[in-house]
């Protein structure tokens, strides 16, 4: 949906050939300092479990992403595992010990700053993408737009949902995420394409796809939805609405995890 | 049950209807007298006259307006009289009758000569009409003369109804590629935009540039900001009454314009002479054109057409039938890659019938059609969206015309609507879309308005209009949680009633005159809306939801009280209003913060209901007649929402709240062949929300929000400028050009502001503006032959 806001922006921008634009000052508000969580935990040994805290800074500010150290962070699981995370660098509390099982509910609890937020994500099971393969169709103005198509079979019944990154010549672009509202139990033949970056000949596309539950789905969705494209644009933006309790922005994601890479033709 | 509570509720109103009814004739049973009645004609065009004054020469504060179809009726004593119609733009006229029986009169009405104009305006008028801003009962309204748009600098040069009426007090513009309008703090989906007695669901074209409305083929434009009849209904904080011309039934005309955007054509003329006419008007825009000679955009598809058509018959002096019919289409997109296409299309036939001298019926038969399309084709994907609304809707109005203080307006009306949601379609086998369900419901009403003049110097319009609005089978009708997850599923067969609203809605306004040149004058009304839109967008796209009142979302309701003064000066050269307003919302509708409203046909979990208030201050200065003319229209208005769930449950300003609404305009007409015109607009800038924090996910920088509509966009003016010359007349041919200018003096008004790392100082974020059409010039040239 995102794409056709953006393709409802270049409509407009052509409509108004005499449009013009210009950075302006604007008197924010400063806002108190939230906590930002993000959490992933995933079923891929290869790479240990990781929660990275942050914070919110005021608008005008630098960029800057203020990590937050001297966190607690404690998972556990329902099959009575139990571990503590150490902070491997400022803000990244990581742990190598406990393996993500799918079908299995996780418990994540941050205590920082005399607050507590906690979470629980249960582990989706996987679908297995059997391959990668390169779409080629005609853009505007006659180019080439390429999308990296991930091929599996959606289970039947609804209620799959699924989130992918996408890298390019090892470069992170873009996140995306999906459902099966319109696909349930067909063979996935949908590509992904950045507007951010277009796929190349020869590029290698890697494509990190997990399966993850609903609420995680719909964090990343109302992410996306506010995310003003250029023109239009939605009329009262909000923060995504999170799965983690207690004021702290961000997601608490278990998710099954699985990479695959192609080489673009 | 619910059938019967139906039936019930009818019966109430009948009931109440037919006492009212004797009730006001048991005033009439007195002395002999009879009545003189008829139709008021332009006896050059045959086009009927509406609202026109008729008084009697011998009884002074006797006296009638026609009504919307040009149908007058005066019951006097028997005796000789004279009828008296002095009507601005036409000559005098006199009519001496001997009302010794009950009479039909049709008047003829014909133009002044030409070089008689100036002195006609020079000449002390005081009949009623001329100061019927003063006198009349309604409060709150606004009568536009299609004609006066003509000098109005407008955008690329095309007349528009709609954008002219934002230059007047409390009715103020959504913003700039918008032709949705607030009036009085309300959404603007809460205005009733009648053509020919047809609901236009969507009145804008292209996005919102044009307004679906071709003011060739325009009459009149009634617009009633508060006090509105009783006979309208369906929406809560406007109507906005637009009458097609009948076509001239003397003479064929040829008429149209040809400018940088769009051309018009319209074609009228009698189909049997001084009996039937018709008129056809058509309007297409080819700015596509100009992108065919870029490489870049070539592919893309940019235009709509619209089609207005009329025709009438009159079957005997007391039978009419007219035929009307819209049909628009705007066509945008991008190669095969996206489209949208959108398109009203209305029809009504009316039968209009003097029952007695003193009865006048008017039957309508009404479909309403608004459809949209959406086709998205992301190369791995086509798929279309569809969303349509559809009515049929039947009328009976009937104007009881007692005697010259008491006219009882009375009436039924009945409206089938089914609303398709945004149904996704595709031809991929590997998609299955499910079928969301088409929504149905009836909405009817009974109204009863009494317009009653028991003195010279005071005159009421009250009425009460009872609604019933029932949502049908067949269908799923879902409950929801705190959360806005389903919480119960009910499934309905076809032609049960699912909900059923029953509201009553009392109308009042009155006028007070103070002396001859000023009143005051109160209004209250209550109006409800049962039709809700939403829309999660800051421009008009075709993509907002209309979705039905259910037991979720209940009718919204407003209460508006207003209180005016009126004054004209110089024997009413000059007029003078200001009207203070206060209205209050109920259910007002909200989505939740990061709702998804498109093809969800489980949207009723993610809405939030609460309330609302609006009030302000209204002033208008005019200068109505010389060769300089023009106004000053001024708003100081405040419009705030609370609403559970939003901003802490706090009072918050509504996207619609402006603070200050400043519009002047002002036509000098250099000599009879030259004239210009200049407006100027001012308003704050709406509230809008902004982040006022940032953060990272995934590596990418994302806004952090406190508060919705916590920020405004910055204040917005703007100048236009226009010349009109009219090339030399003959009794054959006349045209004009016209030259404008849009933002003469090139502001860049903000149309969006968006947010982004910085491109020149990649440690910083900013915020960007868009700014649209600087200094646009237009050329039309426009012809009637």
């Amino acid at each position: 949906m995102r794409n056709s806001i953006y393709i409802l922006g270049f409509l407009f921008a052509s409509l108004s050939l005499f449009s013009c634009e210009k950075v302006i000052d604007i008197e924010f508000n400063d806002s108190e300092a939230l906590i930002v969580i993000e959490g992933e935990l995933t079923d891929d040994p290869a790479n240990p479990q990781t929660i990275t805290i942050s914070k919110t800074t005021d608008f005008q500010t630098t960029n800057d992403q203020l990590f937050v150290s001297g966190a607690v962070v404690l998972i556990t699981d329902d099959a009575g595992n139990s571990v503590f995370l150490s902070e491997a660098s400022p803000g990244k509390y990581q742990t190598t010990t406990l393996a993500g099982v799918p079908g299995r509910t996780y418990n994540l609890t941050v205590t920082y700053g005399g607050k507590t937020y906690t979470s629980i994500c249960k582990m989706p099971v996987r679908t297995t993408v059997d391959s990668l393969s390169i779409l080629k169709s005609l853009g505007f103005g006659g180019g080439i737009n390429r999308s990296v198509v991930p091929h599996f079979q959606d289970p039947a019944g609804k209620g799959n949902y699924y989130r992918a990154r996408m890298y390019i010549n090892g470069e992170f672009i873009e996140s995306f995420i999906y459902d099966d509202e319109f696909l349930d139990g067909n063979y996935n033949t949908q590509g992904l394409q950045s507007f951010n970056q277009a796929i190349k000949k020869f590029d290698t596309v890697d494509v990190q796809f997990m399966n993850v539950d609903k609420d995680v789905h719909f964090y990343f969705e109302s992410l996306e939805a506010n995310s003003s494209g250029p023109g239009g644009g939605v009329a009262s933006p909000a923060n995504p609405k999170s799965n983690i309790k207690g004021g702290a922005l961000g997601y608490f994601s278990a998710h099954a995890s699985q990479f695959q890479t192609i080489i673009s033709d | 049950m619910r059938f019967q509570a139906i039936l019930q509720n009818s019966s109430r109103v009948l009931f109440f209807i037919l006492s009212l009814l004797f009730v006001s004739n048991s005033v009439n049973a007195q002395t002999t007298k009879f009545t003189v009645s008829g139709t008021i004609k332009d006896s050059s065009s045959g086009e009927t006259l509406l609202s026109t004054a008729i008084r009697i020469k011998e009884l002074s504060n006797v006296g009638v307006y026609s009504n919307e179809y040009g149908f007058y009726s005066l019951t006097i004593p028997k005796g000789n009289y004279t009828l008296v119609i002095n009507s601005f733009g036409f000559a005098k006229k006199e009519i001496p009758i001997q009302l010794t029986k009950n009479l039909i009169v049709n008047i003829d009405l014909s133009k002044p000569k030409q070089d008689k104009v100036q002195e006609l305006q020079e000449v002390k008028v005081t009949g009623t009409k001329e100061n019927k801003n003063v006198s009349g009962a309604e409060t709150g309204m606004v009568k536009m003369d299609v004609k006066a748009l003509e000098k109005i600098p407008v955008f690329a040069g095309e007349k528009d109804i709609i954008k002219t009426f934002t230059l007047t007090p409390g009715f103020k513009t959504a913003g700039e590629g918008n032709s949705g309008f607030f009036v009085r703090g309300g959404a603007a989906d809460q205005n009733l935009i009648l053509l020919d007695e047809a609901p236009v669901y969507n009145a804008s074209h292209l996005l919102g540039f044009f307004s679906t409305f071709n003011s060739d083929a325009l009459k009149e434009v009634t617009l009633y900001k508060g006090g509105m009849p009783s006979q309208y209904g369906g929406r809560t904080s406007s109507v906005l009454d637009i009458k097609m011309l009948d076509g001239n039934d003397k003479k064929f005309h040829v008429g149209g314009g040809v400018g940088i955007i769009s051309s018009r054509l319209s074609v009228e003329g009698p189909i049997v002479k001084n009996k039937g006419s018709f008129m056809i008007s058509g309007r297409r825009t080819y700015a596509d054109l100009f992108l065919k000679l870029t490489d870049e955009f070539k592919d893309n598809r940019l235009y709509f057409y619209d089609l207005n058509l009329k025709a009438n018959y009159k079957i005997n002096d007391k039978n009419r039938v007219f035929l009307s019919g819209y049909f628009g289409q705007d066509n945008l997109g991008l190669g095969d890659l996206f489209g949208i296409n959108w398109g009203n299309a209305t029809g009504t036939i009316r039968w209009n019938s003097v029952l007695s001298p003193k009865l006048f019926s008017n039957t309508s038969l009404i479909f309403s059609n608004y459809n949209y399309k959406i086709a998205i084709n992301s190369g791995t994907l086509a798929v279309d969206i569809r969303s349509k609304i559809q009515d049929y809707n039947v009328k009976q109005d009937f104007t009881y015309i007692i005697n010259p203080s008491n006219k009882l307006k009375f009436g039924v009306n009945a409206i089938h609507h089914t609303i398709t949601p945004g149904q996704i379609e595709s031809d991929d086998p590997n998609f299955v879309f499910e079928e969301l369900q088409d929504r149905f419901a009836w909405e009817n009403a009974g109204y009863v308005s009494h317009e009653w003049n028991p003195s010279e110097r005071l005159s009421f319009i009250y009425g009460l209009r009872a609604t019933n609005f029932s949502l049908m089978g067949a269908g799923d009708f879902y409950s929801f949680d705190s959360l806005g997850i389903v919480s119960q599923t009910t499934t309905f067969n076809k032609g049960e009633i699912v909900q059923n609203y029953f509201n009553l809605e009392p109308r009042f306004t009155s006028s007070f005159m103070i002396d001859s040149a000023s009143s005051l004058k109160l209004g209250y009304a209550r109006n409800v809306q049962n039709l809700h839109l939403i829309s999660n967008s800051t421009s008009s796209t075709p993509t907002d939801l209309w979705i039905p009142s259910s037991a979720n979302v209940k009718p919204e309701i407003s209460d508006q009280l207003s209180l005016g003064y009126f004054r004209n000066f110089f024997n009413n050269r000059y007029e003078l209003s200001v009207e203070a307003y206060y209205k209050d919302m109920q259910n007002q509708v909200d989505y939740k913060d990061g709702a998804s409203t498109i093809a969800n046909d489980l949207i009723e979990g993610e809405l939030l209901y609460g309330k609302g208030r609006a009030y302000g201050v209204e002033l208008f200065f005019k200068k109505k007649y010389g060769r300089f003319n023009g106004w000053i229209s001024y708003t100081l208005s405040r419009t705030e929402k609370q609403i559970d769930g939003i901003n802490n449950s706090n009072w918050y300003a509504a996207r619609q709240d402006r603070t200050h609404d400043l519009s002047l305009v002002g036509i000098y007409d250099i000599n009879d062949r030259l004239s210009v015109a200049a407006t100027w607009v001012f308003y704050t800038g709406s509230a809008v929300t902004f982040p006022s924090g940032k953060y990272y996910i995934d590596g990418n920088i994302q806004w952090l929000y406190t508060e919705r509509n916590g920020y405004r966009m910055p204040n917005y003016h703007r100048l236009d400028l226009s010349v009109t010359y009219y090339n030399k007349k003959t009794d054959k041919f006349e045209s004009s050009w016209n030259f404008g200018i849009y933002n003469a003096y090139a502001r860049e008004n903000a149309w969006t502001i968006s947010f982004r790392e910085s491109e020149t100082d990649p440690t910083k974020t900013e915020a960007v503006q868009i700014a649209l059409f600087k200094l646009v010039p237009s050329i039309t040239y426009n012809f009637k032959f």
